[in-house]
């Protein structure tokens, strides 16, 4: 019980930060967008500087990341109590995993390769489809997680 | 301290400006700020005011009173304003006004919002505003009416710099050229600046971001002893014109603004950003004829503004500005007009019965 409540916790948290990551990267982008064409206007002005929308963006996507993979272990340890078995193969299981794996690339793009700006702002952007279908999109197939 | 619950039943400014005065009157009328509870003893004993408060700031020497009876107080306060500057009071011409309410009550509003500032929209009376009310009231000089007029002209300068957008005023194209590299790099602290050409322009930018804390400022120029003198001012380096590629490559802020077009290639920035692996850099040309090749900008990474670029923005913020001078004004007569129509009920409140004790509320 505690377990599938770690479990759910940690999920949600993780979707909360990729939403941030993609909110941020979505200001990134819209900032950019405002300097690269020279729109000194509103938005410009509100927006913060494209370092901090980075900075944002790169820490809310390393915490997705870990809450993302607390969620998924604590799941896992969850199934092979419950049902002697670390795998279901259930579709939001593997969309998940999809979704962690698209993820960690991302991050470790930024450290290995030092994939910057531009880059992982439309990377956290598009990653927002996949968290919505993984966390979501359960309930278009026979599950085992019973909300969504 | 005024009695309370009978409200002044008049307020009147009296003062000096930086319009109606020079420099050298208002010199001799500044009040330091610990003269201040004197003098508004003063101004309460002598001048018949129940209430006054004094702001003194470069630009301006004001008196505000609240007064029962106008008949003579407002000479008496003129009188002791032009003393103090060695003026003669009696003459037209010595640049001392004073203004009944309502006037007065919408002259502090613009005062302290800035639109009567010599710098439109400068933020710094506000604070010189909320000064002179805590020191008038520290010393007891405020009661009921002074105490609502200046909250309230506090609060509505403040709802109008930052709701009509009269605090982003324009200023130089050094400034919007530090202002856009603060949108792409936030704080510039620690950050590294390469100014190739030691001329006038670029100095001066490189002052501006000077004061905002950047480090390691290298100086090019095409006499490098130019380069050298310019860098010194900053405790920076001078660096051999051949020697910009390789600077660029730890380079944060490039501005340029040397006398030679082409000087840095697009071809040549591609090879710096690739090796830069991502890096963000911002380019301020300020070369007429253009320094840096237009195609740089399309480079990622690369945050590129010339000046033609930096002027639309001043245009912009210019207009901008207009209208916001327009928006505040109408948005501080509102606040005027509804400080008025509280003072008046206040004051016919109490009209009928102002000789029997006040009951304070």
């Amino acid at each position: 019980m505690t377990l599938t409540a770690v479990h759910a916790a940690a999920s949600w948290l993780s979707y909360a930060a990729f939403l941030c990551a993609g909110c941020a990267g979505a200001g990134f982008l819209l900032q950019e967008r405002q300097l690269k064409r020279k729109h000194h206007g509103a938005i410009m002005r509100s927006l913060p500087s494209l370092v901090m929308l980075e900075r944002v963006t790169l820490g809310a996507l390393t915490a997705g990341l870990v809450l993302l993979g607390a969620g998924i272990a604590s799941g896992m340890a969850g199934t092979k109590g419950r049902f002697g078995e670390w795998w279901l193969g259930d579709p939001k299981e593997v969309l998940t995993i999809g979704v962690w794996v698209g993820y960690l690339m991302v991050v470790a793009g930024r450290v290995l390769v030092s994939m910057r700006g531009r880059r992982i702002a439309v990377w956290s952007v598009l990653g927002l489809g996949g968290v919505l279908v993984a966390a979501l999109g359960a309930a278009w197939w026979a599950s085992v997680h019973p909300y969504g | 301290m005024a009695e309370l619950g009978v409200p002044a039943r008049h307020i009147v400014v009296v003062g000096v400006n930086h319009r109606t005065a020079p420099i050298e009157r208002r010199e001799r009328a500044a009040v330091p700020m610990e003269e201040i509870p004197d003098l508004v003893g003063r101004l309460r004993r002598e001048c018949g005011a129940r209430e006054a408060a004094v702001l003194s700031t470069c630009n301006r020497v004001e008196f505000y009173a609240g007064l029962d009876q106008l008949n003579g107080a407002v000479g008496r306060l003129r009188s002791v304003l032009a003393d103090r500057a060695r003026l003669d009071s009696r003459d037209a011409a010595c640049g001392v006004y004073a203004h009944p309410d309502p006037l007065s009550v919408g002259h502090l509003f613009r005062v302290a919002s800035g639109l009567d500032s010599m710098v439109i929209g400068e933020g710094e009376i506000l604070g010189q505003v909320r000064q002179a009310y805590e020191a008038a009231r520290t010393c007891g000089g405020t009661g009921k009416v002074l105490n609502v007029l200046f909250q309230r002209a506090l609060n509505a300068a403040k709802a109008a710099r930052s709701e009509s957008g009269l605090a982003c005023r324009p200023r130089s194209i050094g400034a919007v050229a530090v202002d856009l590299a603060g949108k792409v790099f936030g704080r510039l602290q620690g950050r590294h600046v390469l100014l190739i050409g030691a001329g006038e322009i670029g100095t001066q930018t490189l002052s501006r971001l000077a004061s905002r804390g950047v480090r390691d400022i290298h100086v090019a120029n095409r006499t490098f002893a130019r380069a050298w003198r310019a860098s010194q001012v900053y405790n920076g380096t001078a660096v051999p014109l051949d020697a910009v590629e390789r600077e660029l490559a730890g380079t944060d802020i490039l501005i340029t603004a040397a006398s030679s077009p082409g000087l840095v290639t697009a071809w040549q920035l591609a090879r710096v950003m690739r090796a830069r692996r991502g890096r963000l850099l911002c380019v301020i040309d300020l070369g007429v004829p253009r320094n840096v090749e237009p195609g740089a900008g399309a480079l990622e990474h690369v945050y590129m503004f010339n000046v033609d670029d930096l002027n639309g923005f001043l245009a912009r913020q210019a207009a901008e500005h207009d209208g916001a001078i327009e928006r505040s004004q109408a948005l501080l007569i509102e606040k005027a007009s509804r400080f008025l129509a509280w003072w008046h009920a206040e004051r016919d409140a109490c009209g009928s019965w102002s000789s029997a004790p006040a009951a304070a509320r």
